[in-house]
């Protein structure tokens, strides 16, 4: 009886403990940037979401981008900032809700200006820089290219697009493989001549995608407060520290490129 | 317990140096304290600082066995107590890392951790990103090896400055006692001159100090040695000159008695040759001039002798009431003369015999009785004598009283001045020599007592003094008795007298007062033929100068003590001599003599004393 009686009570605590510190969702991030920086970037718009939604967040994320996808593969997120997910092992499991808003992004394979090089012919054999094997448009995509024109490369892994615009900018590589946003933004700064010898097909910003768990109500709460974002001052803050201007409208067929691209590359 | 100046000097020295290395020790301590905290504290910092960015970005993925391992590593690498990763909210330790500690046994002492408060560090860093905090990174550096570390700095500091000190001590009292050596010289130098070695000098010493010290004793040493010549010069010049005076005082004393001895017995001779009513007259005159004269003499004697300090005081058992009527007896001749009454009060409950000096004493009544009897006209002089009320020690008041002339109060003080002469009434109380009343006063003061002067009630003087006159023993072998005042029946029809005289007049007045009394004198001019007689022939009385040429009295009177002794036999021997002085009474006395008569003397005073050693003829 009496333990019974302790279960109950442990029970009944644990239930009032629960019902005032509801479990925060947890939201992901892909390994884009180092987790410091992705905190700064998001840990504001997670703070602009909670104060939007009366919802908790927790941002989370892997050391390393396959331990995010591992993570997302688990099921561990209930929200994540991702584009991994359209792959064929992960396509299914959530679903957009939003994305960054932006021009859509370009996958560009880019010489120096000087360079003799005129086709991805002339890359056959040469050292090309690519941030890393698992970024979509840095890697997928210009892969898929050079695939499709029949050209093998020396992959040089530059850890990321800085990293192989630097090799490149340095003549380390004869061709880096970054996206089109990234690749104009350093030239600007740094002074680099650049040819782009190719330029993909345009691809959506990376979405926020949701879990089937998470209560449809509540989605709609986080999609309307990321679609606000862009005008809502309580979300000056976090659009000071992503450097954004926030989400805009996005559905499913918005990332079927993506699928075909993870497709191909799979292929 | 009183210390020396070099134990004093030494201990302060210590005390000092003790305190201002312990005072600078603690200073330094604690600045070297407030170091290490500041270096235990950038080095937190410095710790913080680096692990931030790793510590963030693995607590943003959650990676805690990265963080786990860099805690181990950077405690044990960086010697910190520990890090520890605490909740935000809670507080609640996420990890840890712990340094298990040093095997050091050696800590330093809790008073002394007291003294420098806490040397450890602790550090705290919220590790956030982006606007939300991961946990509370802590770091806490251990004091503890700091605070040995100065410990063991402090405790090594303490040694060597107790050696260090305990040497400085030991050199400063080295030469503290290398120094102070001199003042022993110096105090060394104080006694011998204290002792009246003034001839001793300090001489040249190695501290300058003291050898100036030294330098300035010896100047005053010189200085007091100069003058102490120069004193024992000036002295030696006054005794000269007090011996010179006195003996031109005894010599002109010995000089004007032996012929006023002549002109007083050749005076008393002549009156007693039946003269006429005219030359009875003038003989009388001549008497009380020689008189006068002689009484002059001896105040100029007496006060030379006390000035001088010459004059000594007996103390001996007497009979005061026979010293008082003595006094009076002496007097009562000339009170007679006046038609004055002479009154004797002795208080009845007086001892019969007191200590002190009779012939003092009767002088000072006999002064005090004349110079009432000099002037007063009528009535007459009272002595009262009485004890001092609860007086210890045998207290004795004298009042001479007289009805004569007064004295204006304000010329009372000046009674006793030697040779003063003031106007009136009081010039003539002095005496002969204006000196009786000084020498009273003199003599009173020296016995003990004050002479004091005032006027009757109703007329005349009074004058009084208190002398401690004890109570003395009955032993009459020592009771000396003032001179027979009674006359009696002239003795010595027949007697045979050997008279010893140098000076032709007073051969011829002694031999004429003999034969008037019906004795047979024989006559010695010098001392050895007075001895050669007394062998020859037996006296019944020797009178025998002093000062004689070939033998004087004195060595005269030995010898013929001596052969007397050996016959079995004993003459009396009077001295008749000009030194009048009490000393040379008791040379005389020593000498074996008899008695004593001072020239000049009455043939009265002659014919007492004698009567005194021979018994009246038969008939």
């Amino acid at each position: 009886m009496g333990r019974i009686l302790a279960l109950v009570l442990a029970v009944t605590w644990i239930a009032a403990a629960a019902a005032e510190e509801p479990r925060p969702l947890v939201f992901g991030v892909l390994n884009q940037q180092s987790p410091v920086r992705t905190a700064q970037r998001w840990n504001p718009i997670l703070a602009y979401l909670a104060e939007a939604t009366g919802l908790r967040f927790q941002l989370r994320m892997g050391a390393t981008v396959q331990e995010t996808d591992a993570m997302m593969g688990r099921g561990e997120f209930d929200l994540i900032f991702t584009n991994h997910n359209f792959r064929r092992e992960h396509d299914g499991k959530y679903r957009v809700l939003a994305r960054w808003a932006g021009k859509p992004i370009y996958g560009v394979i880019a010489v120096p200006g000087d360079s003799p090089a005129t086709s991805l012919r002339d890359l056959a054999g040469k050292r090309v820089a690519f941030p890393s094997r698992e970024a979509f448009v840095g890697y997928a995509v210009p892969m898929e290219a050079l695939r499709a024109a029949g050209v093998r490369v020396e992959v040089v892994t530059a850890g990321s697009q800085e990293g192989a615009l630097v090799q490149l900018q340095a003549r380390q590589v004869a061709a880096a493989a970054v996206n089109s946003r990234f690749l104009s933004r350093f030239a600007a700064q740094s002074g680099l001549r650049y040819r782009e010898l190719h330029v993909s097909e345009g691809y959506a910003e990376m979405p926020v995608v949701v879990h089937p768990r998470v209560p449809l109500e509540q989605a709609d709460a986080i999609r309307r407060a990321l679609l606000a974002m862009a005008d809502d001052a309580r979300a000056a803050a976090a659009r000071e520290a992503s450097g954004g201007k926030g989400f805009e409208p996005a559905d499913e067929k918005d990332y079927d490129n993506v699928r075909r691209a993870y497709a191909r590359l799979r292929e | 317990m009183k210390l020396g100046l070099q134990a004093r000097l030494l201990m302060l020295t210590a005390i000092a140096v003790g305190a201002v290395a312990l005072l600078g020790l603690g200073m330094l301590v604690r600045d070297r304290a407030d170091f290490e905290r500041r270096h235990a504290a950038e080095q937190a910092r410095s710790v913080v600082e680096a692990l931030a960015p790793s510590l963030r970005n693995a607590l943003v993925v959650g990676d805690l066995a990265t963080v786990q391992e860099t805690f181990d590593a950077v405690v044990r690498e960086r010697a910190l107590r520990s890090l520890r990763l605490l909740e935000t909210r809670t507080r609640a330790t996420i990890l840890e890392a712990t340094d298990p500690g040093g095997t050091d046994a050696d800590t330093a002492p809790a008073w002394f951790r007291a003294l420098l408060d806490d040397v450890d560090v602790t550090e705290e860093f919220v590790v956030q990103a982006g606007g939300v905090a991961y946990g509370i990174l802590r770091v806490e550096m251990s004091g503890e090896a700091s605070m040995l570390q100065l410990w063991r700095s402090a405790k090594a500091f303490v040694m060597a400055g107790a050696t260090a000190l305990a040497g400085v001590v030991l050199l400063i009292g080295l030469a503290l006692r290398h120094g102070l050596a001199s003042l022993a010289v110096l105090a060394d130098g104080a006694q011998r001159a204290a002792a009246g070695d003034l001839a001793h000098r300090i001489g040249p010493m190695d501290v300058a100090e003291f050898s100036a010290v030294g330098a300035a004793f010896d100047r005053m040493a010189e200085a007091a040695q100069l003058r102490e010549a120069e004193l024992t010069r000036a002295r030696a010049a006054a005794e000269e000159g007090a011996r010179t005076r006195a003996s031109f005082v005894a010599a002109m004393g010995h000089q004007i008695r032996t012929p006023l001895h002549g002109i007083m017995g050749m005076t008393e001779l002549a009156l007693a040759t039946d003269p006429s009513a005219e030359q009875r007259h003038y003989l009388e005159l001549i008497r009380a001039s020689a008189d006068n004269l002689l009484g002059g003499i001896n105040e100029i004697l007496d006060f030379s002798r006390l000035e001088s300090g010459k004059l000594t005081l007996d103390r001996v058992p007497f009979p005061i009431r026979e010293i008082v009527d003595g006094a009076l007896a002496a007097c009562v001749t000339a009170a007679s003369a006046k038609g004055l009454d002479l009154r004797c009060d002795v208080a009845p409950e007086l001892p019969a015999l007191v200590s002190g000096d009779p012939v003092r004493l009767r002088q000072i009544l006999t002064h005090l009785v004349e110079n009432g009897i000099r002037f007063t006209t009528r009535g007459g002089i009272q002595i009262n004598v009485d004890a001092v009320p609860g007086g210890e020690g045998g207290q004795l008041r004298f009042a001479v009283a007289d009805t004569g002339l007064a004295i204006a109060t304000d010329k009372l003080p000046l009674v006793f001045e030697p040779f003063a002469e003031p106007a009136g009434a009081v010039a003539g109380r002095h005496g002969a020599a204006g000196l009786a009343m000084a020498i009273s006063h003199r003599l009173v003061r020296m016995m003990g007592g004050e002479l004091t002067v005032a006027n009757g009630r109703d007329e005349g003087c009074v004058f009084s003094f208190v002398l401690p006159l004890p109570a003395a023993t009955t032993d009459a072998a020592e009771v000396r008795r003032p001179l027979a005042a009674d006359p009696g029946t002239l003795a010595g029809g027949g007697h045979r007298i050997l008279v010893v005289e140098d000076t032709p007049v007073t051969q011829t007045l002694i031999m004429a007062l003999l034969r008037r009394r019906g004795c047979r004198p024989t006559l010695a001019v010098n001392g050895a033929e007075a001895v050669a007689a007394c062998r020859r022939e037996v006296y019944d009385l020797i009178l025998m100068d002093l000062q004689m040429p070939v033998l004087d009295g004195l060595a005269a009177t030995a010898r013929i003590r001596e052969w007397e002794g050996t016959m079995g036999r004993r003459t009396p021997i009077i001295a008749i001599t000009a030194n009048a002085f009490e000393e040379d009474r008791r040379r005389c006395e020593q000498a074996g003599m008899d008695d004593f008569i001072a020239k000049p003397f009455k043939a009265q005073v002659f014919n007492e004393t004698l009567d005194r050693y021979l018994k009246p003829a038969m008939a």
